[in-house]
């Protein structure tokens, strides 16, 4: 029997400091699954930034993303941002711990071009405080179509990923 | 695990329509536990609720004896704790008419076959609410009534479907 679970696009880095994945959703599917894994070797939040069908950041102010913190360490907390240029907080915040971090993000309607792009997500990051969950959900308003990840840290500078790895499937 | 989805049902709303059945007469009992993806669930009239029931023998279950707890999130404004006892249904919360205006999500059913337990479910839901703010909900529902279930069944507070596609998948053993 045919699966509905189909694996579009695989991207495995290493000593970078940002991962651009280009060509991670087409017209043949509305919803896909996106597995991250990685291990950042500083202090930030996951930033993620969507890119068109040419492979260029969308740099417009229609990010929104909310998530649940689940910290082991303290008290839950929120982290929201409305109208601003990325995603953030979808993979939680990394520490450089051996642990890593771990995203699972649903996307619903990326090519679409008359409606906008909707995700939930559930990640886990093992700090040096301890366990810091997620669960989240996030748009970008505006129906430009988005084919891909841009994915960094949000300190920037030149603090790298060991590795980060992108599994892309099709829910058909 | 890229072998293991099996799509058991499909319902695509293209032209208003009052309600829609997502497994019904179309339910394979063969799995333990079911996915399902909604994507643009919106309704014809702006501003009402979009609501959700599970089915019995193909038919919706409008007794009381819906239980859920959610966080809802929201970009705009402080979360909130949803909870709810003894519902005769489960609510995604408002959406209207505006561009992009509906309900997007995903659910894992569990139990539905077991006649001897309750059907669990979690969900997580993305929306546009009528005001165009954005807002979500990570969290479960329960049935209490010891039966099996056999599908979902949307509508809205008011008024037709607009759009939707509702999709049903088992997850292979």
């Amino acid at each position: 029997m045919a699966t509905n679970l189909q694996l579009v696009k695989e991207l495995n880095s290493t000593d970078v400091v940002s991962v651009t994945a280009t060509d991670l959703f087409n017209t043949q599917y509305d919803v896909y699954e996106v597995h991250l894994d990685m291990l950042y070797n500083g202090a930030s939040y996951l930033d993620i930034q969507l890119l068109d069908s040419s492979g260029n950041i969308l740099t417009g102010s229609h990010y929104d993303s909310a998530t649940l913190d689940l910290k082991v360490y303290a008290t839950f907390g929120e982290f929201r941002l409305a109208n601003s240029t990325i995603w953030r907080s979808l993979g939680g915040y990394m520490t450089n711990t051996v642990g890593g971090n771990i995203v699972k993000l649903t996307i619903y309607n990326p090519t679409a071009t008359d409606k906008y792009t909707f995700a939930s997500n559930q990640a886990g990051s093992f700090m040096s405080s301890g366990l810091f969950g997620v669960k989240g959900i996030a748009a970008y308003k505006a129906t430009d179509g988005v084919y891909g990840l841009k994915i960094f840290g949000s300190g920037g500078g030149s603090t790298t990923f060991d590795y980060l790895n992108v599994k892309c499937y099709g829910v058909k | 695990m890229a072998g293991s989805l099996i799509k058991i049902d499909e319902e695509i709303v293209s032209s208003a329509v009052a309600s829609v059945t997502l497994g019904g007469s179309d339910w394979d009992s063969s799995y333990d536990v079911y996915m399902v993806k909604i994507t643009n669930f919106s309704p014809a009239n702006d501003d009402v609720s979009a609501y959700m029931r599970i089915t019995k023998s193909g038919t919706a279950d409008i007794t009381s004896n819906y239980d859920d707890a959610a966080k809802q999130l929201k970009a705009f404004n402080s979360f909130a704790n949803n909870a709810d006892n003894n519902e005769d249904k489960i609510n995604f919360g408002n959406v209207g008419t505006g561009t992009s205006e509906g309900v997007n999500a995903t659910l894992f059913l569990f139990n539905f076959n077991n006649t001897n337990e309750y059907s669990f479910a979690t969900f997580e839901a993305a929306q546009l609410d009528t005001t165009a703010d954005f807002r979500g909900k990570q969290g479960g529902f329960v049935h209490t009534v010891a039966s099996a279930s056999d599908g979902l069944f949307f509508y809205m507070a008011s008024g037709n479907i607009a759009s939707g596609t509702f999709t049903l998948y088992g997850l292979k053993k």
